[in-house]
């Protein structure tokens, strides 16, 4: 199965080099156009989204972070993306265990 | 807390009994399942921070190497460059179970072509670019596995802390005061029953027949 990057240009140019398959998206409409298309295709094992655009669809990349086995969903940085205090994963367990670990 | 609306029968008290037993049996187990999840949790997510960490430093040396290559090449040429490479990792992905929640396990076969561009009309800055985006990849696989695993194991745990907490605190002592509930009333009715019949012996029996004695 493929991998396949979703959302910002510098992203999908990066990983085309690598020969990694992207769609640049910066929009709402654009990236769930994408997504729909990524999902209805078999082959596509890991899509790769920027973080820049996760936040512009929260509850969906939630449910599908969560949801179904195949395709995985993971969030990467953009170029501007700083090194953030709290990680959206770090989030997760704590909300999950109840500290920090 | 609050007491079940039922009437305090015999056959009530023995139902309610059963589903309190099998309230308890139902506890342990998820407070098992609990148990597992958490430490499987914290397991993978510690790797998946120090992964993720990695991969950040990774990924914006990554973007800058790019963007100097952009400014050598310009990003018409980088973008022809980026249109030769077309073979790559190919990833196989298999589930494991723990608990009930199916966790990735991903293979990576095939790797980019080394060269897979012309060397004559692009440069050294390129190459390192597509060096620098090889060893994202290749930490990839291993990145979706574990962030995956952490969002999955995290769902279902607070999934079931949920369960756990409503059987701990709600279920359980409902039935509990219930139980304890028909019980004396049971008891009581059974005094009041003790009490009538002391009483119906006490008094003389046929009042007929004490008068003739």
């Amino acid at each position: 199965m493929k991998i396949l990057v979703i959302g910002h240009p510098e992203a999908v140019l990066g990983f085309s080099l690598v020969g990694v398959h992207g769609q640049a998206a910066t929009s709402e409409a654009e990236i769930n156009q994408a997504l729909d298309d990524a999902l209805a295709s078999a082959d596509v094992g890991i899509i790769l989204i920027t973080e820049d655009v996760t936040r512009l669809f929260e509850a969906r990349m939630g449910k599908l972070q969560k949801g179904g086995t195949i395709p995985l969903i993971v969030e990467i940085p953009t170029p501007q993306s700083k090194h953030p205090e709290q990680s959206s994963l770090g989030e997760m367990v704590r909300q999950a265990i109840g500290v920090k670990v | 807390m609050s007491r079940l609306d039922i009437p305090p029968t015999r056959s009530n008290l023995l139902q309610i009994r059963q589903e309190l037993q099998f309230a308890r049996e139902g506890y342990e187990i998820l407070d098992k399942k609990r148990e597992v999840l958490t430490s499987e949790l914290i397991r993978v997510a510690h790797d998946a921070e120090e992964l993720q960490t990695r991969m950040r430093d990774l990924m914006s040396s990554a973007y800058h190497i790019l963007g100097q290559a952009r400014l050598i090449m310009g990003q018409e040429n980088l973008e022809w460059a980026a249109l030769a490479v077309n073979k790559t990792v190919d990833v196989q992905i298999q589930s494991r179970s723990i608990m009930g929640v199916s966790l990735p396990r991903i293979k990576a076969r095939g790797e980019p072509p080394e060269m897979p561009y012309s060397l004559g009309n692009t440069t050294a800055a390129l190459d390192e670019a597509s060096a620098a985006f090889r060893e994202v990849l290749d930490n990839l696989p291993e990145l979706s596995e574990l962030v995956t695993s952490v969002w999955r194991l995290a769902g279902e745990l607070r999934k079931t802390q949920r369960r756990v907490n409503a059987l701990q605190y709600i279920f359980i002592p409902d039935y509990e005061e219930t139980v304890a509930f028909i019980e004396s009333a049971l008891e009581e009715r059974e005094r009041e029953e003790t009490f009538r019949l002391k009483l119906l012996k006490n008094r003389p029996s046929n009042p007929a027949q004490s008068e003739s004695a």
